[in-house]
């Protein structure tokens, strides 16, 4: 499956250069997290198919995730815009898999995540969303409550270090 | 715009910081489409 392939990574002459190869592959997962995200929206508004492209590719995303010297270079290209895309309802309205979910809030969790990554990315809006649905498992909506008061909390608090 | 929603946790904060918030959780209309219909259909998970 054209999903699943590794992306190569190229190593470049300058052995220095390990934060652009770091880059390089965030790019390239995000580019298949954003093709798997279309295709299953197609499938399931064309009712075409069993929308499986998400959950195909997650090992790799958990495993890029799971990643903790990775995870500055993960927010410096905003794939928190294409988590977002991977956490939005289908065309249907259904939610993404809990698989899907659990890794994703995971992650969430653990990032390092400032206003900046916030404003660029949207995230705020889907968990807005999960907050919301009455269709969320209790331990996400947890997560999702947890994730907004931490994310409300320097914006209203004292301190205007987010600002440009 | 004015119809917005003010909930009790903004209420005594300054103007720019509301507008802040918005902006990054919107104003809980980008996804109303998916909550529409939760009443009736029930959950309905997925892939």
């Amino acid at each position: 499956d054209r999903a699943l392939k590794k992306p190569k990574v190229r190593r470049r002459k300058d052995e220095h250069d390990l934060t652009n190869d770091d880059d390089e592959v965030i790019q390239i997962l995000k580019q298949q997290m954003e093709n798997a995200a279309k295709l299953d929206s197609e499938l399931i508004a064309n009712e075409s198919g069993i929308a499986v492209n998400k959950i195909q590719l997650l090992p790799k995303v958990r495993s890029v995730l799971n990643k903790v010297n990775l995870y500055e270079v993960i927010l410096d290209n905003n794939l928190l815009a294409e988590i977002r895309q991977w956490l939005e309802p289908l065309p249907d309205a259904s939610l993404p898999s809990y698989e899907i979910q659990k890794e994703l809030f995971a992650a969430l969790v653990k990032l390092p995540i400032n206003t900046n990554h916030l404003r660029e990315s949207g995230i705020g809006k889907i968990l807005l969303f999960y907050q919301k649905s009455k269709r969320v498992e209790p331990k996400i909506k947890r997560v999702a409550d947890k994730l907004i008061s931490d994310w409300t909390r320097p914006i209203i608090g004292a301190s205007d270090n987010y600002r440009d | 715009k004015q119809e917005r929603l003010q909930p009790t946790t903004i209420t005594g904060i300054d103007s720019d910081r509301v507008n802040e918030l918005y902006d990054i959780f919107g104003d809980g209309e980008d996804y109303a489409w998916a909550l529409e219909n939760e009443e009736e259909e029930g959950a309905q998970d997925g892939y």
